[in-house]
């Protein structure tokens, strides 16, 4: 490899993970079963943090993970059955891959991005309203967030809903 | 009259320069084309406001433009500058090149952040940043400035950090774990420094770990005597205190393998890195009064001092030598506690303050010299 082809390859690099990184989300985006799941607040004074909302998924189950020794362990919850296991749960049509950190299941799903200037707004809707996450997973249990719901209508739509009637 | 006629008729009059090579320089200086930095302001301006105006428009109706566009536009982008750090390597024009390559790396951090923003993913800061390291692994190889790779290793380290926090991997009570943390820090960017050494050699990398192990050594050294950080009979088998021990060695090896250093730098760095030893088992053992702290902190300042003036590093040198002057003032204030902060307690410190500083102005010549020639005999 010539010097010149060195070069190119190093520059190149990060555009190419990033690529593969963005399609890889847009896969599981666009090809994964869809599940809606009701949130709640995680601390319920403070919903926003930033740009973003935080929220506790409720994914319909009572059982938490149970405390170890270790901080944070790998684990699967069982979607259309409703329970946790520390394999590939197979005979799961839709399971959401995830970790248990501190007795919470977190699947990287709990963090939904707003405009600084309408999250005021939109958490005062998700607090006073019934809110839910439009999540859409593949077949290997990795998860996407497609859409944060507000009375079953997507947050964008809600919004201007909200914002006319004013 | 100008700076330049001013300095030119001084040395003249001290003669340095002649009156004809006075004029010399004044004609040659005067040929100069001008460089009109109102323009240059103005146009700079100019560009700011637009950029500015970009970003709001962008900001305000973020929302509403499609992901696709948001992540394609991205894309075009990094594509561009990739192709511009290319193009102003192959034109050997390296000012620009360095410019474009460091605004790309910041770019594509922002481009992790974006990412991570149309997906809503929920990750850790430092997930980020060792995504961004990884990518960048190769990229910073590139860059022939140190300011470049001194980023990169700084964020690796930075990224090693809060990962090494967010696992609690010396202690499961997290206030444990970040004195370790801080303990070992120093130590393992020696550490990466070997190792950098060992795979790049001499680039600017392996100089930039080697600014961080003393950057860490001095936040270490400051922390650990603020907090007074204490090892206990039960920690002495624990993973951190063992790395303190593992990694030490290999500090040691770095130091000895190899040619980077002449003998008298490498005694140095072995008796810095033997008192910071000592200093952080101090509360082990009976000598752990306030007093002798202060005093291994200054010894083992003193030996980074002397290192750094064997490099010929004049401005780390003279830091170092400030931060022995500040310690010493704060050695005075725990001796006198309550006396030092009446109205003659404070007159004496100030008396103290100006007197270090008397002594700093006029001495620190000849204690770089003499520290300089010190290290060369």
């Amino acid at each position: 490899m010539s010097s010149k082809q060195k070069m190119i390859f190093k520059l190149i690099i990060p555009i190419v993970v990033l690529l593969v990184l963005t399609f890889y989300k847009t896969s599981i985006r666009t090809t994964g079963a869809e599940v809606k799941f009701p949130i709640t607040g995680y601390d319920p004074r403070d919903l926003l943090a930033g740009n973003y909302l935080i929220y506790t998924v409720d994914y319909g189950i009572s059982q938490t993970c149970q405390y170890r020794e270790k901080k944070s362990w790998d684990l699967y919850l069982c979607v259309d059955n409703k329970y946790f296991a520390e394999e590939v749960p197979s005979e799961c049509k839709i399971f959401i891959k995830g970790r248990c950190e501190n007795s919470r299941f977190l699947a990287g799903i709990e963090r939904f991005y707003v405009p600084r200037e309408k999250a005021q707004d939109l958490e005062r809707l998700v607090r006073d309203k019934k809110a839910e996450i439009l999540v859409s997973v593949n077949s290997q249990g990795e998860a996407v967030v497609k859409d944060l719901l507000i009375d079953s209508k997507s947050w964008k739509d809600q919004y201007s809903d909200a914002n006319e009637s004013k | 009259m100008s700076n330049l006629d001013k300095n030119l008729n001084e040395w003249v009059s001290k003669n340095l320069i002649s009156s004809q090579q006075a004029d010399a320089i004044k004609h040659f200086e005067s040929e100069k084309p001008e460089s009109s930095w109102v323009l240059t302001s103005l146009l700079a301006l100019g560009a700011l406001v637009i950029v500015i105006g970009v970003i709001s428009l962008v900001a305000a109706n973020w929302y509403q433009i499609p992901d696709v566009v948001k992540l394609s536009t991205n894309f075009i982008f990094l594509g561009v500058l990739a192709y511009l750090c290319f193009h102003f390597y192959q034109q050997s024009r390296m000012i620009l090149f360095e410019a474009v390559l460091l605004f790309y790396m910041a770019v594509t951090l922002g481009s992790i952040g974006l990412i991570s923003q149309v997906f809503h993913t929920n990750g850790k800061l430092y997930q980020a940043l060792l995504l961004w390291a990884a990518m960048h692994l190769g990229t910073v190889f590139l860059s022939r400035r140190f300011f470049t790779p001194f980023i990169w290793t700084g964020t690796l380290i930075c990224s090693y950090f809060l990962m090494a926090l967010d696992f609690n991997i010396f202690s499961t009570y997290s206030s444990r774990n970040l004195e370790f943390m801080l303990i070992v820090l120093p130590l393992t960017c020696s550490f990466l420094t070997l190792v950098s050494k060992s795979l790049s050699g001499d680039h600017n990398n392996t100089k930039a770990f080697r600014v961080w192990s003393l950057f860490a050594l001095l936040v270490a050294t400051i922390t650990s005597e603020v907090s007074r950080f204490h090892i206990e009979g039960t920690q002495i088998a624990s993973i951190g205190y063992i790395s303190i021990w593992v990694l030490s060695l290999f500090a040691m090896l770095g130091v000895w393998i190899g040619n980077d250093y002449n003998k008298f730098q490498k005694y140095t760095l072995s008796a810095v890195l033997a008192t910071y030893l000592i200093h952080i088992h101090l509360d082990l053992t009976m000598f752990n009064e306030e007093i002798i702290l202060a005093a291994f902190t200054i010894l083992l300042l003193g030996f980074v001092a002397i290192f750094l003036a064997s490099l010929k590093y004049r401005t780390s040198f003279q830091f170092i030598l400030f931060l022995i002057g500040v310690r010493f003032l704060v050695i005075y204030f725990q001796a006198f506690g309550g006396f030092a902060q009446t109205g003659f307690g404070l007159i004496l410190s100030g008396l103290i303050i100006l007197g270090i500083a008397y002594s700093w102005n006029k001495y620190r010549k000849k204690l770089t010299d003499w520290a300089e020639g010190w290290s060369q005999a």
